[in-house]
């Protein structure tokens, strides 16, 4: 059975993903990322659970601080990525998402999905155009969402 | 009952607002302010509530933030939704969410925050069933995969 890595960042981004996870379990394992600031981890998540810290707590008006902050973020990537045993990440837009998704594409070699928000009818968050170019499938959730050159449509979850 | 909702953030502004609506309208209001700061004299209100269900359900008209998550869920219960945008936020996608919906005749979406306008407005309009598409996102995720 292949493991697909969901990675959940609170409020509505995980509030959306939860359908979608229900129904790819029952074909894939799933591990997820949740953010140690968020609530406890849902009763209705079953699987391996990693927790990483917020990189928006870790903002900063000095570019240096900002490295600074962010470098035991991305060790705590990467130390989760390392511990991973999934073919493919899933994200869904939030901040924590981004360096996961840079390091499990470009070192782990790992399938990269982006899902850009329900939010969103038109525009692209920041996110999606970070992660974009480096996505292997890209979904949006509006049929009218043109932000993405490879995007598919294919139904939205509310 | 008026049930007013800005979900888990801040957002001022309609909590005042609301709170002037109170003095204004017959029905009784009620305001859920989150971690907003600030005072509330003419109508009942909570932070958070495990009851948030409860109230929903007994509203007959629900002033809610934009947020994506609680308007679907809202629509889906077949309630009269005034959507406000939380414009405090990083970015400004509430808006975007609002005007397309209330272009669909799905709510109304309170630009100006005139909820008074809008209250009256809701009670004598028809709005539109919101239609859920559903999604096959799994089944592109499984021919991808394998």
């Amino acid at each position: 059975m292949k493991t697909v890595m969901v990675v959940l960042g609170g409020g509505g981004h995980t509030k959306q993903l939860m359908p979608l996870i229900e129904r790819l379990s029952k074909r894939y394992k799933i591990e997820y990322v949740i953010r140690k600031d968020g609530k406890p981890a849902r009763k209705s998540i079953k699987g391996r659970i990693f927790k990483i810290m917020n990189p928006r707590t870790m903002q900063d008006k000095n570019p240096f601080l900002v490295t600074f902050k962010l470098f035991p973020y991305t060790i705590e990537a990467f130390w989760i990525l390392s511990k991973s045993n999934s073919n493919a990440i899933i994200i869904c837009g939030p901040a924590v998402s981004v360096p996961i998704a840079f390091l499990g594409k470009l070192l782990f070699r790992k399938k990269l999905i982006f899902i850009e928000s329900w939010s969103r009818i038109k525009s692209g968050s920041l996110s999606g155009k970070l992660v974009a170019w480096l996505s292997d499938l890209i979904f949006v959730q509006w049929p009218g969402n043109k932000s993405y050159k490879k995007a598919i449509y294919a139904g939205r979850f509310g | 009952m008026i049930f007013v909702t800005v979900g888990t953030g801040k957002f001022e502004r309609l909590v005042k607002v609301a709170d002037e609506l109170a003095k204004r309208v017959k029905e009784k209001v009620i305001i859920q302010k989150g971690s907003s700061v600030c005072d509330v004299k003419n109508a009942e209100c909570f932070e958070f509530s495990s009851d948030f269900d409860k109230y929903v359900e007994k509203a007959d008209i629900i002033i809610s933030h934009g947020g994506a998550g609680t308007i679907f869920s809202l629509m889906g219960k077949g309630k009269k939704v005034i959507g406000v945008a939380n414009l405090n936020r990083i970015d400004r996608h509430q808006e975007e969410i609002l005007e397309e919906l209330d272009k669909q005749e799905n709510l109304i979406y309170c630009k100006d925050f005139n909820l008074l306008r809008d209250v009256k407005k809701i009670k004598n309009i028809k709005l539109k069933k919101y239609k859920k598409p559903g999604f096959w996102i799994d089944r592109k995720i499984e021919e991808f995969l394998g």
